[in-house]
């Protein structure tokens, strides 16, 4: 990949997955990202014709920047501190793209509203979004009387001795419930 | 109510945290109770996202040789004060982990049983006070 404009490098910067805290190094251009993990191994190409756009949100595990991709579900990038921001922002414009920050719902709360939107659940509690899924990572979903189960396969290369693998997420969606509609 | 928490505070009114400069920050993907806001952050997808104990009906640890399976259940529908309240809303009612780390799982586990009850038998009194 040749070198775009004002190529910038970020260190310990974690892909965010349903378990496995793959940490690595993001190489970021107005070219598009790659993430590499650090050691060997896994690598995560986004080329520029392939961003939609940028959301980014202050979590209680540093910034994460979210990317939507047009081929398909979001990939999200964690452990960015407030100022990589505005260098962000730089690369986006760059793309002409903007990065939309947005508040994450820490309320508390287990309802709201499921959608699916462009490959990715996205649970949403009061307008706020608690967490983004990308369906490919789904094994299965089963859908019930007034309920729908995602299962997700047990990967024993990820995730470390001090780490929960999620398994199982089974939402309650009543006949009334406007969510999981294709967005 | 099913859960104890109609009686008292308004489950819909919950609120773990105000602010993300609140919620603690971890290195580690596993769950954690944060006694102080009456929450659990549980980890999904790179974020821990908290859920109000009062949200827990109840928590399960169940032990497969070399691993445990954490499992919660959560309050969702009509039996539920928010869900009487918001008939349209989606509700989380299940969450499942699987950890290689069993005493961390029995730990946590009794935690969350311990608040639960603790915070449920507490509102439980508000409740008794105030009528």
């Amino acid at each position: 990949m040749s070198e775009g404009t004002g190529s910038q490098q970020y260190g310990n910067i974690i892909l965010a997955h349903r378990s496995g805290t793959s940490s690595g190094n993001l190489r970021v251009s107005s070219n598009g990202f790659t993430w590499k993990k650090a050691g060997a191994g896994k690598s995560v190409e986004i080329q520029r014709g392939d961003i939609d756009g940028f959301v980014w949100s202050k979590s209680s595990r540093g910034c994460q920047l979210t990317v939507k991709r047009s081929s398909g579900p979001v990939t999200q990038f964690l452990g960015f501190i407030d100022k990589d921001l505005s260098n962000l922002r730089e690369v986006a414009s760059a793309m002409n793209k903007d990065i939309e920050e947005e508040a994450l719902s820490i309320s508390g709360r287990n309802w709201g509203n499921a959608t699916v939107e462009d490959g990715t659940l996205v649970f949403r509690v009061g307008q706020k979004p608690a967490f983004r899924i990308p369906l490919k990572d789904v094994g299965q979903v089963q859908l019930g009387r007034e309920e729908v189960t995602l299962e997700f396969p047990v990967d024993d290369t990820a995730g470390g001795d001090n780490e929960d693998a999620l398994t199982d997420m089974v939402f309650y969606v009543p006949k009334e419930a406007t969510g999981f509609n294709e967005n | 109510g099913s859960s104890g928490v109609a009686a008292g505070r308004k489950a819909s009114a919950l609120e773990s945290y105000k602010s993300i400069d609140e919620v603690p920050s971890t290195r580690e993907l596993a769950i954690q109770v944060d006694q102080k806001n009456e929450s659990l952050l549980v980890p999904i997808y790179g974020l821990m996202v908290p859920f109000h104990i009062l949200t827990v009906k109840n928590v399960s640890n169940n032990q497969d040789g070399d691993h445990a399976y954490i499992r919660l259940n959560f309050n969702f529908g009509p039996t539920f004060e928010p869900g009487m309240k918001f008939p349209q809303a989606t509700f989380l009612k299940e969450l499942s982990y699987r950890t290689s780390d069993t005493r961390h799982a029995t730990k946590v586990v009794q935690e969350i049983k311990v608040l639960r009850s603790s915070v449920s038998q507490r509102e439980k009194e508000r409740a008794e006070r105030a009528t």
